[in-house]
């Protein structure tokens, strides 16, 4: 246990959330997920994060690109899954942003945090 | 009021004034875009009831207290200086629309869908509505005094096949253990506590591809301790092929439904048990001296997706039967441009129609259908819209807001009550 800890003060991991209307790069530690290091850095997404994490609402979708996804794809739950059904704009690389925990080997990552849509424009 | 008292009467003037009907999710989104994405403009929320927060607090089921921690991005925008909540205010009774509109630049609707639908049958007044009984298990004021009669129904009947059906049936079949550490009224857990509700039954007028809950709840019922199901596999037999060409969504939905139909077979009947139901349509409910006995159903059969009935009766005996077809939009105030049909607000792009400066968000504008982050997306566009017409609504001298409205409303005796700023 005390070894975690101790790693959790590797370097930060650096990941670029692109919004709609622009891109930050925002710097997290290992085994944070993308949902924290949106709050720990005070940055706002309109609406990101919902129910705190909890895989309640879907709000923290995320699109990653296909290595991302696979370095971080283990552990992706039906429940995850179900919820995603919910969001718009879902591709086969989403993720819900509370349940993708960052490792070293996503550094500089980019993930594309999807427009709201409003499913009566289309 | 906070923000009159620092700006002086000329800059007060500048500031662009929008009020929001409703302090649902539809109402806080749409405060929330608004405050964020305008430098000055300030924004009054009207509130039927004492407290904000519409169906997050009074619909979500006490037993997804997750779901409701959006309510944490709700109060930091109602901490704001520059939104205000104004609680106990009926608008269409108190203030009508058109006085708001003299007051504000915009205003928005977003109040919801409050009515329920009825099922018109012979009997109907012994049908209780799942609108008035998940009000009365989250402690709604004007719904405690319904009183199911949980102590004498084993069998409870849901007409209906939606998510606000399932919240039902998981309340009626938790075991109280389940329920007593939940956000329930204690009158509420007490009636609970005597329930002998062993079995729910969904009734759906179409068959299992038209089911309309989503693949989360199902998954969740699937799941709950010393609960078991049953869907008979012969109502199921041709979902492989309606799944082979439906989208990702309702594959997965549709996908669980046919493992449950299989699954169902081998479970133990004896537990506590939800069941579904398909291409049935309630004619009558039976009751004996103010007890419900049972319920006749006409049996349907499926014409292009549509359901037609076969002209075949059944009956179904149970002691309990619970209306859950869908929520209506109120229609509270005349001058507003109502559908007969759905109760919703005409409106194109939540503008409404024929009243410039008059908004219309969330399931008071596209119906009750959709979840809180559907009503969030909705929001933000309508807060978009807004932001887009206010120079053209937003004419000097500027109109007063809220300066204008409490003294109509201390006049007619109306105590408001404030939260937040
Ligand atoms: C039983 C039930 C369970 C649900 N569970 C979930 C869930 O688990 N997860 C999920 O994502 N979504 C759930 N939903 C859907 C979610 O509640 C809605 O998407 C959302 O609440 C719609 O927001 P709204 O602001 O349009 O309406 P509401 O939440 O209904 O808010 C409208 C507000 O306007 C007020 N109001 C109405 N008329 C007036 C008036 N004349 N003057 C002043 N104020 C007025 C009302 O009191 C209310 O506070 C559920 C819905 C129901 C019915
Ligand atoms: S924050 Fe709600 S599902 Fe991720």
């Amino acid at each position: 246990r005390f070894h975690t800890s101790v790693f959790n003060l590797t370097d930060k991991i650096k990941i670029s959330f692109k919004t709609e209307n622009d891109t930050v790069t925002l710097a997290g530690s290992e085994g944070d997920s993308l949902l924290d290091i949106v709050n720990n850095n005070n940055y706002q997404i309109d609406g990101y994060g919902a129910c705190d994490g909890t895989v309640a609402c879907s709000t923290c979708h995320v699109v990653l690109d296909q290595a991302t996804f696979d370095a971080v794809n283990k552990g992706i739950t039906e429940e995850e899954k179900d919820l995603l059904d919910m969001a718009s704009d879902v591709e086969a690389t989403s993720r819900l942003g509370c349940q993708v925990y960052v490792t070293p080997a996503v550094d500089g990552a980019t993930v594309v945090v999807p427009a709201p849509v409003d499913l009566r424009d289309l | 009021y906070r923000f009159s008292q620092c700006l002086s009467t000329s800059s007060w003037a500048n500031v662009p004034k929008v009020c929001v009907i409703g302090t649902g999710p539809a109402g806080f989104y749409t405060a929330m875009k608004l405050v964020k994405d305008h430098p000055s403009v300030c924004v009054d929320m009207y509130e039927k009831l004492a407290v904000p927060y519409g169906l997050v607090r009074y619909g979500v089921a006490p037993d997804h207290p997750e779901v409701k921690n959006c309510i944490n991005q709700f109060t930091s925008v109602a901490n704001k200086d520059r939104c205000s909540f104004l609680g106990n205010v009926t608008i269409g009774k108190d203030v009508t629309v058109p006085e708001l509109r003299n007051n504000y630049d915009a205003v928005v609707v977003a109040s919801g869908a409050w009515e329920d639908r009825k099922l018109n049958i012979a009997g109907e007044e012994e049908v209780i509505s799942a609108r008035r009984l998940v009000g009365w298990y989250n402690g709604l004021p004007q719904d405690s005094w319904l009183k199911p009669a949980l102590h004498k129904t084993e069998h409870a009947v849901v007409i209906g096949q939606g998510n606000v059906a399932l919240d039902v049936a998981r309340i009626l079949l938790s075991p109280i253990d389940r329920l007593k550490n939940l956000d329930i009224p204690e009158a509420v857990l007490s009636q609970l506590s005597k329930s002998k509700v062993r079995r729910v039954t969904l009734i759906g007028r179409r068959g299992p591809q038209h089911v309309a809950f989503t693949v989360k709840e199902l998954r969740e019922m699937t799941k709950l301790d010393g609960l078991t199901y049953d869907i008979l596999r012969k109502d199921c037999e041709n979902l492989p092929d309606i799944i082979k060409n439906a989208d990702r969504s309702r594959r997965r939905l549709l996908e669980l439904v046919h493992q449950c139909s299989e699954n169902a077979q081998s479970l133990d009947r004896n537990l506590r048990l939800w069941a579904l139901r398909f291409l049935r349509s309630p004619i009558s409910v039976q009751s004996q001296e103010g007890t419900v006995t049972g319920l006749t159903l006409a049996i349907n059969r499926l014409e292009s997706n549509k359901a037609v009935t076969t002209g075949d009766e059944e009956e179904l005996a149970c002691d309990m039967v619970i209306r859950s077809v869908g929520y209506m939009g109120t229609k509270f105030d005349p001058s507003l441009p109502y559908r007969e049909d759905t109760g919703t607000i005409d409106n194109v792009n939540s503008r409404v129609t024929g009243l410039p400066g008059v908004y219309a968000t969330g399931w008071a504008g596209s119906g009750p259908v959709g979840v809180i982050a559907s009503t969030m997306t909705q929001s933000f566009q309508c807060a978009k819209t807004i932001l887009a017409d206010l120079p053209a609504l937003h004419v000097l001298p500027g109109k007063p807001g809220k300066d204008g409205i409490l003294p109509l409303l201390q006049s007619r005796g109306v105590f408001t009550l404030n939260h937040g700023s």
